[in-house]
């Protein structure tokens, strides 16, 4: 019995890209450039909806709305599978649709590109991270089911008595530290489950990269150099970090199954 | 070139408190996860394959969004295709076949990713050729397209090159050594498959 990769290429379920920013963008401005994105999506891009309520402080009167068209805003591939969000402090894209990482990042320069423009004149961004959800469902059932063929022996991303549990289980861990001049937060969470249906054993692995900016003891970045280019390089850097760290948890026959050795 | 085508979270601003509908959220259920793996589900507002209870992921055992590989048919295809082909050796034919070399199978997972977005009537489907270069084609009465994927000039930074012949509205349309660098599709090409 083996483990299948949730996909042909690879095994990404879920990948995500969020950039938080330093401070809310103006409302102003916010509410500009999302009027402008709106106006020149791509094809199969649509805005989500928007219901609505204003709550007057002053008054304490709660009133309706219908589409606002204000932030945030979500935009949707026309499947579902792709969003796209922009809120006062971030902006992130998140899609189950993944294919391969230029095309990923391409297209998310290309949606937000202008955007980001718009942004950076008046904000800095404070954070880039990039997560990724892995998933392996296992051939055969639990009484034959051995998450020791997809996770490495002993690896130190998984609580040893959590691994030890005959069944379904779950682990988490987290660190931070300096790379470059940023503050990096790893995130992995493995968790073993059941699948709706066949109720046959499966093995998410969730993980996380988060460069933040200008955090103190870890470094100094200046503003002029927080522009699209650094985020498309922080992206690219998480994303290289993000491969080397899936092959670090699961054994050498699967990274290299999923084109992670290749 | 080849000689074969196979043509066939909410926040609030200042008093007002947006609220999406009801987007496919795993939130729920996520409440065992460290904070930025809930913020990730809240901002990614995606649920990922349907799980049952047991899940501290996400599992609250509903229906869950179907994923692009179940949903999308004909990506999958196309993957699998290209999948079939990768360390194949030469001769794989039976014949005199050239091994099709990784970076151009790469650079057609990557076209893929576009053609993905273009309209049905316009997916060309994939093959490879004897030659050993991927080729993408479609045969329809008021369109026809055959593109072949050739390995880059070193040193380009380009991930290939594209040469491809097109039929469409009546026009004939030759380009050749197209570079692709992966993170969009040549503007001439996303034109043809009606991308823009």
């Amino acid at each position: 019995m083996t483990f299948d990769p949730i996909s042909s290429p690879h095994s990404i379920e879920r990948c995500a890209a969020t950039i938080t920013f330093s401070e809310n963008i103006p409302e102003k401005l916010a509410r500009t450039l999302v009027a402008d994105l709106s106006k020149a999506l791509p094809k199969g891009v649509s805005r989500a909806a928007t219901k609505a309520f204003k709550f007057d402080v002053a008054t304490g009167v709660v009133t309706t709305e219908g589409d606002i068209g204000e932030i945030p805003a979500t935009f949707k591939a026309a499947d579902g599978l792709t969003q796209f969000a922009f809120a006062p402090n971030f902006i992130s894209w998140n899609t189950q649709r993944y294919v391969r990482w230029k095309p990923f990042l391409g297209q998310l320069d290309e949606f937000f590109g202008s955007v980001l423009e718009g942004i950076l004149g008046s904000v800095s961004p404070q954070s880039v991270r990039l997560e990724y959800a892995d998933r392996f469902n296992w051939a055969g059932d639990w009484t034959n089911f051995d998450v020791n063929t997809l996770i490495k022996a002993n690896s130190p991303y998984v609580a040893p008595r959590a691994r030890a549990s005959d069944r379904q289980w779950h682990t988490h861990c987290g660190w931070f530290e300096k790379v470059e001049p940023f503050r990096r937060l790893t995130n992995v969470a493995v968790e073993v489950a059941d699948l709706v249906g066949p109720l046959t054993p499966t093995v998410g692995i969730l993980t996380m990269m988060q460069d933040e900016t200008n955090v103190a003891g870890f470094g100094n970045t200046s503003s002029d150099e927080l522009n699209r280019e650094f985020i498309v390089d922080r992206l690219e850097d998480l994303h290289q970090g993000l491969k080397k760290l899936l092959t670090d948890i699961i054994v050498p026959a699967m990274a290299q199954k999923i084109g992670l050795t290749a | 070139m080849t000689a074969i085508a196979n043509p066939t979270a909410v926040s609030g601003v200042k008093g007002v408190l947006a609220v999406t509908p009801p987007a496919p959220t795993g939130a729920k259920g996520l409440t065992d996860l460290s904070t930025p793996f809930q913020l990730a589900a809240l901002v990614g507002g995606l649920r990922p394959t349907q799980l049952t209870q047991s899940s501290a992921w996400s599992g609250e055992g509903a229906q869950a969004a179907a994923n692009w590989f179940t949903s999308d048919a004909w990506l999958a295809e196309m993957l699998a295709t290209i999948r079939s082909f990768r360390n194949v050796e030469a001769g794989w034919d039976g014949e005199n076949s050239r091994a099709p070399a990784a970076e151009t199978l790469d650079a057609a997972e990557m076209l893929l990713a576009y053609f993905r977005n273009a309209p049905a009537d316009r997916r060309p489907a994939i093959n490879v050729g004897s030659d050993g270069l991927p080729s993408f084609a479609r045969n329809l009465r008021d369109f026809y397209l055959h593109l072949v994927v050739e390995p880059r000039n070193h040193p380009s930074n380009c991930v290939a090159h594209l040469t491809w012949y097109a039929i469409k509205d009546g026009e004939n349309i030759f380009e050749e050594s197209v570079p692709f660098y992966g993170t969009s599709l040549p503007p001439e090409l996303s034109k043809l498959v009606d991308l823009k």
